[in-house]
């Protein structure tokens, strides 16, 4: 068990290396430049130019540039943004809650609706309840996000009035200090009436847009994984027993069936973290998507690397803790 | 089958299965007895069948499968006519089935002891301590050494005759009345397969508990069985008590099965049946067994055979073998 994890952890870092060098490059592919992003149609006297550019650092070779932005990485130190001043690292950590916790209720979400769907689908197979789950499960995951975002804003919000356009909070009706960062348990620590409410009601549109793509998948991965299992001896011994269906289908073929199931949920964060980005865009959510985002308007080099070299790192650890998960579930790879 | 209250008893069973190329019959009026103590043999090629209708018995088949029958009672409930609800409380407890791949039988997902402890939670009033007790008491039944340790053990971490001896032991948890064995050594290495046959012949001998033994394996039925039926491509051409069907069997498709006995075989070549078991496509018109058998007749091939009496094991043919001899053939060509 030590061993597959220390193998595990030594696997992830050639993934950062490479991570480290596409973000340097990618970022610097973008045309333009954090000052002439800065002055725009103005314009800038050259020598001005010149000077701002060497106070930063970006009249020097590349590859000097690099090694800088390597050297800074591995000492933990993200650099400062340039344009706010402050250290990347601490941005991100004050902007990143806000995220987690649209990611988490996305991820609630899909999980919570996705699975049991799987499962009833592939119990029911060739039913109305399969045919409509992954008519509406392939609608889903071909959706755009943006769109179905802009989709439910017009009905749920504009036509029918149940739920706020965007942000996370009434900031009218309600303020208080972060603590946590998190919304739902700031609300509570408020003591203010109707503030947890209304900290809900922000998350459901988007939490639903966000988790669209994975419930999708979830769903159909359920499916399909169920029905191999479904077809396995041991759930006819199961049945053999005398246990009842709730039993068969829900503790032995769903625990196998889980197996394939969290290896892509862990695969799915991935893709929640960039949902996340259009997803804050579309809400106004004060996140690390929107800030990335902005961040690439203003050329912000240190930001933007820094940003998704800890996205990424994030969504690299959650596959580390997905595969660990694997390990718990899974008693032949934990004994191997 | 004369018997004066069978435990189990079943009359014209029939079992047809949905498949893309239409109904597919792969069990036809199959009758059975089976008395409280007894063990009958059923013996009959792969696809004949046999598996199928014990399933059937058990309730575990797929959904695609129709079952019917003019009776199918077991300790003198109506098996087809009991809600699944009242069909799970007698299986598992009263009827119990021992499969043919015992490593793939058991559950990779939890341990042995959980398994075990499962079926007797499910139909006996013991509590905890009590069924961990009964637990390490059955494992040391079926002759697996350190019981506590294995109740412990993941399925993959057992060979494939230990997981067998574990399927006996489970099958045995309930004190059950009936245990269906389904090729129980098959998949097993031909070393093993001696020792878990003597385990479940002499725990058959012990506890008193009828046994139908599903197999292909002649020899293990004449040393065995107190009665043995045969299949053919779905329906029973014979059935007669053990000694009686190794000295005269009445059915051509039995005395050529006899015939390919190693142990019998008088010439240097080991004689074989010519042919296969006709699929769903190529049923011929009359007798299914008459495009192999060597005493087929035109009628054989046209016209469905009857059935005979007990005195000619119930054979399903026109020409029912006395002797070696075909009967019917017999009167024909003495003259008159």
């Amino acid at each position: 068990m030590f061993r597959f994890f220390i193998r595990r952890v030594a696997l992830t870092l050639p993934t950062f290396v490479a991570l480290m060098f596409v973000t340097f490059v990618a970022v610097r592919l973008v045309p333009g430049d954090p000052i002439e992003a800065r002055t725009g149609e103005r314009g800038i006297a050259p020598e001005r130019l010149a000077m701002l550019r060497h106070e930063l650092g970006l009249d020097r070779p590349v590859w000097q540039q690099f090694l800088d932005y390597a050297n800074g990485i591995v000492h933990g130190d993200f650099g400062v943004s340039i344009v706010t001043k402050t250290p990347v690292l601490h941005e991100f950590a004050t902007l990143f809650p806000a995220t987690l916790e649209l990611t988490l209720c996305g991820l609630i979400f899909a999980v919570v609706l996705g699975i049991p769907a799987g499962v009833i689908a592939a119990v029911k197979r060739g039913s109305f309840f399969d045919h409509s789950v992954m008519t509406v499960a392939l609608t889903g995951y071909s959706m755009p996000i943006f769109w179905w975002g802009l989709l439910l804003i017009m009905f749920m919000s504009e036509y029918l009035g149940l739920t706020p356009v965007s942000g996370r909070m009434d900031l009218i009706n309600y303020y208080f200090e972060p603590v946590t960062g998190f919304m739902l348990i700031d609300s509570l620590l408020s003591d203010q009436e109707g503030a947890f409410g209304s900290a809900v009601a922000h998350l459901i549109l988007p939490s639903i847009v966000l988790g669209t793509i994975p419930l999708a998948v979830i769903a159909r991965m359920t499916r399909s994984s169920m029905l191999e299992v479904l077809g396995e001896d041991y759930v006819r011994t199961a049945r053999a027993k005398g246990l009842s269906p709730l039993r068969v289908v829900g503790l032995h073929a769903l625990r196998n069936a889980l197996i394939p199931v969290v290896t892509v949920i862990g695969l799915q964060t991935g893709t929640l973290l960039a949902g996340a980005v259009l997803t804050e865009t579309i809400f106004a959510w004060p996140g690390v998507g929107k800030w990335l985002i902005e961040s690439i308007a203003r050329r912000d080099y240190p930001a933007l690397q820094g940003g998704i070299m800890l996205i990424s790192g994030i969504v690299i650890l959650v596959n580390l803790i997905v595969d660990l998960t694997y390990v718990a579930i899974n008693p032949r790879i934990r004994h191997g | 089958m004369a018997a004066p209250s069978p435990l189990l008893s079943i009359r014209n069973l029939s079992v047809t299965f949905a498949t893309g190329r239409g109904p597919f019959r792969a069990v036809d009026k199959v009758d059975l007895d089976v008395a409280t103590g007894e063990l009958v043999a059923i013996v009959g090629e792969s696809g004949s069948g046999k598996s199928v209708a014990m399933l059937a018995v058990m309730g575990l088949l797929p959904w695609t499968a129709t079952v019917t029958a003019d009776r199918l009672t077991f300790d003198g409930k109506d098996m087809l006519a009991l809600t699944p609800r009242e069909r799970r409380k007698i299986i598992g407890r009263d009827l119990a089935m021992i499969f043919q791949e015992p490593m793939s039988s058991l559950n990779p997902c939890f341990t042995v002891g959980f398994q075990l402890r499962e079926a007797m939670k499910a139909h006996l009033d013991l509590d905890r301590t009590a069924r961990q007790k009964r637990a390490v008491e059955l494992l040391e039944l079926v002759g697996i050494p350190e019981p506590e340790r294995r109740l412990k053990a993941f399925p993959h971490q057992l060979s494939g005759g230990m997981s067998q001896r574990v399927m006996i032991a489970m099958a045995l948890a309930c004190n059950p009345k009936l245990i269906i064995a389904d090729e129980p050594t098959t998949a097993l290495d031909v070393t093993i397969q001696a020792q878990i046959l003597d385990l479940l012949l002499r725990l058959q001998k012990d506890s008193g508990v009828g046994l139908v033994l599903i197999t292909h394996d002649m020899g293990v039925v004449a040393e065995t069985a107190q009665r043995v039926c045969v299949h053919y491509a779905g329906q029973q051409v014979e059935m007669q008590p053990t000694h009686g069907l190794f000295r005269d069997p009445h059915h051509p498709y039995t005395s050529a099965l006899l015939a390919a006995l190693p142990e019998r075989a008088s010439g240097r070549i080991l004689p074989s049946i010519p042919g296969v078991v006709p699929g769903l496509a190529d049923r011929p018109a009359g007798c299914l067994f008459s495009p192999r058998c060597r005493f087929a007749t035109q009628t054989c091939r046209t016209v469905p055979p009857p059935r005979a009496g007990a005195d000619l094991g119930y054979a399903l043919c026109h020409t029912p073998l006395v002797d070696g001899h075909p009967r019917a053939l017999k009167k024909l060509e003495m003259p008159a």
